[in-house]
């Protein structure tokens, strides 16, 4: 990892955002704090404060699932790597967030890495590494890797009994503390059916555990763009991304749509396309 | 028939078509297993993928989605919906260990009364092959 190129483009962010808060372009700035030794999400509103800003190997949240919490009248500064711009595109898509009232400062990413110094699985097979939408764009563009779905393929080798075993070991762990969901930039019904006694309740065993689990993967179906958030926050490291990244596979293979790539795309589970549809699904 | 060991299936089935084709079965005298329990929906397109779980969840060991063909959908394209959405709660419960054998997507249609026997008669064979269905 290039640090001097980093610390270069902390330097441009923390000029780019205080210009934005100088000439009142947006109200404040979401971006990366050091604190306590570790890196967190923070929030500027005054251009004195602009030296907080940070841009390292740590910086890996996902910071758009901050956006669903500003005003409709505030004007949004926000840093984004090549992931979670692909969040922003979807929130715009899914008319969660204007475009006209963000101010997105994207970053050429060169992969984070977690406390132990290790390379998260998202970064190592990273497609978009510069975000696919931005204002200013801070590091030089680069190429990204192909996209990559052997830990998909891994489970899907698995016999029936071994990946029903599998999942549900997984599943066993869970607390329930619904992390997953609150972290997540795409969950963002103000009613969640997770919290729906109908259709789960409050347990965390079986079968409850199971059905809010395959409840929330089949609602990030064509929407979720693998920024692996779910995954970092979970207390119990169950393997999330691996959960939803099938959908996003199936969805790919099946309809050729890619979430948070294109504004303009219509999502894939609201649309038809009448020739295609017939050619590829063959029920049963 | 012996309640424990007959597979129980529940059955999504759409007013316009397959319901009414379902009936047409039954008024024909079709002798066909009576192991679907019918729910009776407006258009396949309405069953939320929360609702085929639900029924897994609470003992049902296959579930049965039938609509119109494509095409003749009432409302003139729900059941495009229908497909695209089933075909990934398919291949989604299959990578949950789930035999994709329990959950079906047809296309009956209201003068189909000889197809819904042989879709409800396949499916009941098909389970009690599988055994129970168990979650754990």
């Amino acid at each position: 990892m290039n640090y001097n190129k980093m610390s270069d483009i902390e330097k441009n962010l923390r000029a780019e955002a205080k210009k934005l808060l100088e000439e009142k372009k947006v109200d404040y700035v979401i971006g990366y704090e050091e604190s306590n030794g570790k890196v967190s999400p923070c929030f500027i509103d005054n251009a004195k404060d602009v030296e907080k800003l940070v841009f390292n190997p740590g910086c890996v949240h996902n910071l758009s699932v901050y956006l669903l919490e500003a005003d409709a009248e505030n004007k949004v500064g926000i840093v984004a790597k090549g992931c979670d711009s692909r969040a922003i595109i979807e929130l715009i898509k899914q008319n969660q967030v204007a475009r006209d009232n963000i101010f997105i400062l994207g970053i050429s990413c060169d992969g984070v890495k977690d406390l132990l110094g290790k390379d998260y699985d998202k970064c190592k097979n990273c497609k978009y590494p510069v975000p696919l939408i931005y204002d200013v764009l801070l590091g030089e563009k680069k190429e990204g890797k192909e996209e990559d779905y052997s830990d998909v393929e891994e489970i899907e080798s698995m016999s029936l009994e071994e990946r029903k075993k599998f999942w549900n070991k997984q599943f066993e762990k869970c607390i329930k503390c619904h992390a997953c969901r609150n972290i997540c930039p795409l969950c963002y019904c103000e009613e969640c059916a997770l919290d729906d006694k109908n259709w789960v309740s409050k347990s965390h065993k079986f079968p409850e555990i199971w059905m809010s689990h395959l409840i929330r993967a089949l609602h990030t179906a064509g929407r979720c763009v693998s920024c692996g958030e779910c995954e970092r926050a979970c207390p119990v490291n169950i393997p999330l991304r691996k959960l939803y990244r099938k959908i996003g596979k199936d969805v790919k293979e099946l309809f050729d749509y890619e979430a948070g790539v294109n504004a303009e795309d219509v999502p894939p589970l609201v649309a038809f396309d009448l020739d295609k549809d017939k050619e590829k699904i063959k029920q049963n | 028939m012996n309640e424990e060991k007959e597979p129980k299936i529940i059955g999504f089935l759409c007013n316009w078509c397959s319901y009414a084709g379902a009936d047409l079965a039954g008024t024909s005298r079709i002798q066909q297993p009576p192991n679907v329990r019918v729910i009776r929906v407006m258009c396949s397109s309405r069953i939320k993928p929360e609702l085929v779980l639900k029924a897994f969840k609470n003992g049902a060991d296959g579930v049965l989605v039938a609509g119109c063909h494509p095409g003749e959908c009432h409302y003139m394209d729900g059941n495009y919906y229908t497909r695209r959405r089933f075909v990934i709660l398919k291949k989604f419960l299959e990578y949950v260990g789930i035999d994709p054998r329990r959950f079906r997507v047809e296309w009956v249609s209201a003068s189909e009364g000889m197809k819904f026997k042989e879709v409800v008669e396949g499916m009941t064979n098909e389970l009690k092959d599988l055994g129970k269905f168990e979650l754990q």
